[in-house]
């Protein structure tokens, strides 16, 4: 879906058409759910601050100036739901063998290969701090842009900026030293 | 690890967690009947539900402090005019207080009839009534524009977007 139809979907869902709603829902579903799910690395919180942050874009969005912001606007409001999660209930840090049971082991070699990446990668992101963690999720995740994501976190540009660059440099230092390459 | 190699890693990733993840269709179905659903059953209930009815009618925004200033100056007129035209009402009433009533003077005729010429119409009030109305009026106004503030700080950190 491009920008001009999400605009439309937005307008009709400004008059209150609830169908428009469950298409602009179904559009940015996963986006939505991703950016949830990978900040609190738990889906019931994750099911909870989604479902917290569509009542709060559907009693909100005749307030949305400009529609073609849409995909911002809608992580802003769930990155809001799920920070205020954390104000309620500090995020749990994810024990290694609670991610190592979210993967499959029982798989062939090939896929196998993309699992042991996967929890290699997992286990990297779980070692950054949350605010970098989370310009990472809405930089290669939601693919925002980092005016964007300034946006979205309330931050300055250039701190986004900071943040990134430390993370990739982590992430590059700890999968580096993990082989990661090498298997690649 | 270069960057575009790690980047790239990163999407992978997070694309394959994420879909992986995703609830079924049937609960998205529902959570958006939820959200529409929640917003159309009445009045909201308990106390920041009343609070952020409150700040919707008093146009109190961090988004748009203009509404928000506008709202309460004229908010502060009424209020004034108000007071004030009760307090004339309250200070003329008759036996209603135990200070000196109103007294009304009345309009003195001069000259043949006609022309009659109404040459003075006095209300006075007493001086402690006034004074009192005066400190009532700057109390409230002081509550006013601290539960706006409390009110606008209480937003702005609950949700610092919408």
């Amino acid at each position: 879906m491009d920008e001009a139809e999400a605009a439309a979907l937005v307008r009709r869902c400004q008059t209150g058409d609830t169908e428009a709603f469950r298409a602009l829902v179904e559009t940015y579903k996963n986006t939505l759910f991703g950016v949830a799910y990978f900040m609190t690395h738990d889906r019931a919180a994750a099911e909870d601050a989604v479902q917290e942050g569509l009542v709060q874009i559907w009693c909100h969005i005749h307030s949305l100036r400009d529609p073609g912001r849409i995909k911002p606007w809608l992580i802003r409001i769930v990155v809001n739901e799920v920070n205020q999660q954390f104000r309620k209930k500090p995020a749990p840090s994810l024990p290694l063998e609670a991610a190592d049971a979210a993967f499959d082991d029982n798989l062939p070699e090939e896929q196998a290969m993309t699992t042991e990446r996967r929890r290699l990668i997992c286990h990297a992101l779980d070692g950054l701090p949350r605010e970098q963690r989370e310009a990472v999720i809405l930089r290669f995740y939601s693919d925002l842009s980092v005016p964007e994501i300034a946006a979205v976190t309330h931050s300055p540009e250039g701190t986004i900026k900071s943040r990134l660059h430390r993370a990739m440099s982590y992430l590059s230092t700890i999968l580096q030293a993990e082989g990661l390459e090498v298997e690649v | 690890m270069n960057n575009d190699r790690l980047e790239q890693e990163l999407r992978t990733y997070f694309r394959c967690e994420a879909e992986a993840a995703t609830p079924p269709q049937d609960w998205w179905q529902s959570a958006v009947l939820r959200a529409t659903a929640a917003s159309q059953s009445g009045p909201r209930r308990g106390l920041a539900a009343w609070a952020r009815n409150l700040l919707d009618i008093l146009r109190i925004n961090p988004e748009k402090p203009f509404w928000g200033v506008a709202t309460m100056v004229v908010v502060l007129f009424m209020f004034v005019i108000v007071s004030y035209g009760a307090g004339v009402v309250i200070a003329n009433f008759p036996g209603g207080s135990t200070g000196t009533p109103p007294t009304a003077i009345p309009p003195t005729v001069t000259g043949s009839v006609p022309p009659m010429t109404i040459t003075n119409t006095t209300i006075s009030l007493p001086q402690t009534s006034t004074s009192q109305w005066l400190i009532v009026i700057g109390l409230t106004f002081v509550s006013l524009c601290a539960l706006t503030f409390s009110l606008l700080v209480w937003r702005w950190r609950r949700n610092r977007v919408i």
